[in-house]
């Protein structure tokens, strides 16, 4: 079998702490994402998803740290604690980003073109004809209708769905293997959104794309992604194959988060928010983290931390699940 | 782009006559003798016979006088225009180097700064702009003429720049000549100006830096360099614009005090001599004279920044 593209062993970010000292916002993280497959990275504010795909080319803001013994291996190559110049040449080239909100993702005072054009000739060495040749082909390729007005318009003149187009073409401009999109469609229109996220699978399909997608919401993981991996409070308490996690949710977070979702088809229930919020990391409860907030919640769970139950693929970190001498491996 | 064009010259022109009256109203509200000769003269040398005008009348005449370009005379420079005229390269010559090196050095320690933000660089840096930011300009080049002018005279070396004048005794045989008389006062200014503009150009790329976009730009793998100069740099330094503009005064009153220092003959020192001899006419021009300058300065700011920032340029089209 061939290697995984990406591979996320024990990945810990550390962040301040108001008053001196470390937390690890992001405790352990193992993830993997294999050649154009597209997996779904999903959880609550404060979860630790946006510092996971930050971590990766190591993009993290001053004062946030990636914690020793942590691995990112991308084609088995270590990327923690690898030289900046080593990181630049991953960023952009083989690893893209696309953000949340494309208004401020773009530069202001650049035109989209030029901002394409820029990576072009970082990365593939594109200059005068054959970079704008590039650059309206990209434009197009997301789907952009006049890729030579969008090229020549600063950022200001597009809405918000075109601007988030044209941020991804600046993400393919590099040709990566990987495209890190942290809630790409969050801050666009309901209608607007199905339509970008049809898109990063189309792109995904033809180009061999793999993609990591970071939402709060299931259900634009749900179809878009072959897997899905739920994050809380700095860990993944669940993971496995898109349709078996929503079908049959093991850990009560994934099941919560389910609950949470408003419905338009079924029996006509509230959507039923889950109680409280993420704690801060330098608070985060012993035993499983979610203790506190789950229905279900044993005694042991406030003590210990729970151990990975259920059949791979499909797995979770729950004692709600777990037969002695059984299931637990 | 144009349309705004227009509207902003008929802004400064209404301006520049704001200027003037302003001008001649410091003067007529005035207390002593000065006003009538000053206002009067302007039509004539006949100032002591028939009545005094009217404000409504001596202003008419005066306004019409000036725009015939005719400043008065003054009994010690003469014909005021000319007089200024033929200072003003010497003073565009100051404002505009000590422009170019304020710039050059603020835009610089600022971008080093930022780059560098919280170490012990950025502090001493910071240090010493809110130091010369804090100095006047005539203690500075008070300061620099004792530096490389007065000490090595006191050693009994040659001063390495000449002491006082804009050109060599008997006149300057080539442009070459007047640089080593600009070197010291431009310096001045560039440090005064230039401390201002590091500490704003410090702020405005740390503010840039902690943009989205900057992060993106990092995102897709491009050097450090291109994050700072083009992504960063870009977008703080479109203010910087308007506040160029904004320093056109600062600039020219800050020559009034660095030629003075430096003994320049320009138009700061005219007035300064005016100043001291009482010489309103030549006060009054030397002071229309900047305010005309300034104005200008403003609608060059604001036309650039129009052209410079696709947003201003869009809003402004309407």
């Amino acid at each position: 079998m061939r290697s995984p593209l990406l591979e996320i062993r024990n990945l810990g970010v550390e962040v301040p702490v108001p008053g001196g000292g470390a937390a690890a916002a992001v405790d352990g993280v193992d993830l993997s994402v294999a050649h154009g497959e597209r997996v779904g990275l999903v959880g609550e504010s404060g979860a630790g998803k946006s510092l996971t795909t930050l971590a990766l080319p190591n993009l993290l803001p001053p004062g946030v740290r990636i914690r020793p013994g942590s691995s990112v291996r991308l084609d088995g190559r270590e990327l923690v604690g690898a030289p900046t110049r080593d990181l630049r040449a991953v960023r952009g080239k083989r690893v893209a980003l696309v953000f949340q909100d494309p208004t401020h993702a773009l530069n202001p005072a650049l035109t989209v073109g030029s901002q394409i054009r820029e990576v072009l000739l970082v990365h593939r060495g594109l200059r005068g004809g054959e970079a704008r040749a590039e650059t309206l082909r990209l434009l197009s390729e997301v789907g952009l209708p006049d890729p030579a007005r969008t090229a020549a318009d600063p950022p200001h003149r597009l809405s918000g769905g075109m601007r988030q187009r044209a941020c991804i073409a600046l993400a393919l401009a590099g040709e990566p293997d990987l495209l890190v999109a942290d809630e790409p469609t969050t801050a666009l229109d309901v209608t607007v959104q199905a339509r970008i996220l049809d898109l990063l699978v189309h792109l995904s399909e033809a180009r061999g794309l793999a993609l990591l997608l970071v939402s709060h919401d299931l259900a634009v993981v749900s179809r878009t992604c072959h897997r899905v991996a739920v994050m809380y409070a700095g860990r993944v308490v669940e993971k496995g194959p898109v349709k078996a996690v929503l079908e049959r949710p093991l850990h009560p977070y994934t099941r919560a988060l389910l609950a949470a979702r408003p419905r338009l088809t079924g029996p006509r229930t509230l959507p039923a928010p889950i109680a409280g919020s993420i704690p801060a990391p330098s608070a985060w409860p012993t035993g499983c983290r979610f203790h506190p907030r789950c229905p279900d919640a044993l005694d042991r769970c406030r003590r210990e931390a729970p151990p990975w139950v259920g059949l791979s693929p499909h797995r979770a970190t729950c004692w709600l699940h777990w037969e002695p001498g059984g299931g637990a491996s | 782009m144009l349309s705004y064009a227009i509207r902003r010259l008929a802004v400064a022109v209404v301006l520049a006559f704001g200027v003037a009256t302003v001008c001649f109203a410091l003067v007529w509200f005035a207390p002593g003798d000065e006003r009538s000769d000053l206002l009067l003269s302007g039509r004539g040398a006949v100032v002591d016979t028939g009545p005094e005008p009217g404000l409504v009348e001596a202003y008419g005449d005066w306004v019409g006088s000036l725009l015939r370009g005719d400043l008065g005379t003054s009994e010690r420079s003469g014909n005021v225009a000319r007089w200024l005229l033929a200072r003003l390269p010497h003073t565009l010559a100051l404002s505009v180097s000590g422009l170019v090196l304020a710039v050059v050095f603020g835009v610089g320690v600022g971008v080093l700064q930022a780059a560098r933000a919280g170490t012990v660089l950025d502090r001493l840096l910071t240090l010493g702009t809110v130091v010369a930011y804090s100095a006047p300009a005539f203690w500075v080049g008070i300061l620099l003429g004792g530096a490389f002018i007065h000490k090595p005279m006191e050693l009994g070396m040659e001063p390495l720049f000449p002491l006082t004048g804009v050109a060599p005794p008997g006149g300057a045989t080539s442009l070459l000549d007047y640089i080593p008389y600009l070197v010291l006062p431009a310096l001045t200014l560039g440090i005064v100006l230039g401390a201002g503009i590091a500490r704003y150009t410090r702020a405005a790329m740390l503010e840039a830096l902690a943009q989205d976009y900057v992060r993106s730009a990092r995102a897709r793998g491009l050097s450090e360099m291109r994050v700072l100069f083009r992504h960063g740099l870009r977008t703080a330094l479109l203010p910087l614009i308007s506040l160029l503009g904004v320093y056109l005064p600062v600039l020219l009153t800050g020559a009034v005090f660095v030629e003075t220092v430096f003994s320049r003959t320009g138009i700061g020192l005219a007035m300064m001599e005016a100043i001291l001899g009482q010489d309103l006419q030549v006060l009054m021009g030397g002071a229309l004279m900047f305010g005309f300058a300034a104005v200008v300065g403003n609608l060059i700011a604001d036309l650039l920044y129009g052209w410079a920032d696709p947003r201003i340029g869009d809003a402004v089209r309407g």
